[in-house]
């Protein structure tokens, strides 16, 4: 009896260590993506991107700078949300078609800034994976939708600890979207009000 | 016959008793461990409580960011010391400054039975101009 009481004190256990973690895991991700809300790409030396206007490399340094677009005053989530409007994708019967705009040039260029700063905020205590995605816009034969994720996990990473996620509107009217779409697509369409993009953040341990 | 009988009873009355000790302290130090467990997760619990109030409540600004102003920390602090708890906030940029501390050094909050407890959360300290710096806030807790 005394052999089964001290197995049972020795298994027993007063609170899950998994829930412990995933609590923290939770705490921590809402605090990063609060704090993505709150600082700017100027903490981390500032953010900027090569606007695609010109099919050719200009030797012109003048022309190369006006080129540029200097985004260092703004939030990090705001660059999320703009990376999204710039680059949504628009499928008219599963064949996709170009991007919306000019800011091609700023997908690539954000994934590397938002790993830096990722890996400054959460490297080493998790794994993680930032998910940015519109909710898809399904107009029969037309589905504009953007998906994007920044991620780094160690190869031993296997449970997933936390899923936060926070909605933004995109910074746009639905009439210049829908503009923008149309002349993409040569027809006419009826949006719905207001495209939401989701900001999620998981957590792996 | 009746000393090895007097031998034989003696040798199992020690076996018995010897048996009893061995699994009363086995007992014992499960319980031991059971206890230690217990205290490490609610003291876990405890200091993650105290840190998601401080940055929720106490140094709040807008929500998400955080203002490094210490009176409040001051009166929260005085109300944790009533319930026996002890605090040390540190609030340090991305690149290890510190920006604020408050309370004593982590060596010397009391910890008789356990090392104090500490939890790091990121945060946005507020900067002025609607600017906002990115930084980790750091709360140990420990004396219980």
């Amino acid at each position: 009896m005394i052999s089964f009481a001290s197995l049972f004190l020795v298994g027993a256990s007063p609170i899950d260590s998994k829930i412990e973690s995933t609590r923290y895991a939770a705490s921590f991700a809402q605090s990063t993506l609060l704090a993505l809300q709150n600082s700017t790409a100027d903490e981390f030396g500032g953010f900027e991107y090569q606007l695609d206007t010109l099919s050719f490399e200009p030797n012109v340094p003048l022309l190369k700078e006006s080129a540029k677009r200097n985004l260092r005053h703004k939030a990090l989530t705001q660059l999320l949300i703009e990376d999204a409007l710039f680059n949504l994708h628009i499928e008219a019967e599963g064949v996709g078609l170009e991007p919306l705009g000019p800011s091609w040039g700023m997908k690539s260029e954000l994934r590397e800034f938002l790993k830096d700063v990722l890996d400054k905020l959460i490297g080493g205590r998790f794994g993680y994976r930032l998910i940015v995605r519109t909710l898809p816009l399904d107009l029969g034969f037309v589905r504009v939708h953007f998906e994007s994720e920044s991620k780094n996990f160690d190869e031993g990473a296997q449970r997933k600890l936390c899923s936060e996620t926070i909605v933004a509107t995109l910074p746009i009217s639905q009439e210049e979207l829908t503009r923008r779409i149309q002349k993409v697509l040569d027809t006419t369409l009826e949006l719905e009000p207001d495209i939401g993009a989701e900001i999620t953040l998981e957590l792996w341990s | 016959m009746e000393q090895l009988s007097v031998g034989e009873d003696l040798f199992a009355t020690l076996a018995v008793v010897g048996l009893f000790v061995l699994f009363i302290t086995a007992l014992a130090h499960s319980y031991q461990l059971f206890t230690e467990r217990r205290n490490a997760y609610e003291s876990f619990d405890l200091t993650l409580d105290i840190a998601e109030d401080i940055k929720n409540r106490v140094l709040a600004d807008s929500p998400g960011s955080i203002d490094l102003t210490t009176d409040k920390l001051e009166n929260h602090s005085k109300l944790l010391a009533r319930e026996s708890i002890e605090l040390r906030v540190e609030v340090r940029t991305l690149g290890g400054e510190v920006l604020l501390a408050h309370g004593p050094e982590q060596n010397q909050l009391g910890g008789y039975f356990s090392p104090p407890c500490s939890i790091s959360l990121p945060v946005a300290v507020t900067r002025g101009q609607g600017s906002a710096q990115l930084c980790e806030l750091v709360v140990w807790v420990g004396g219980r």
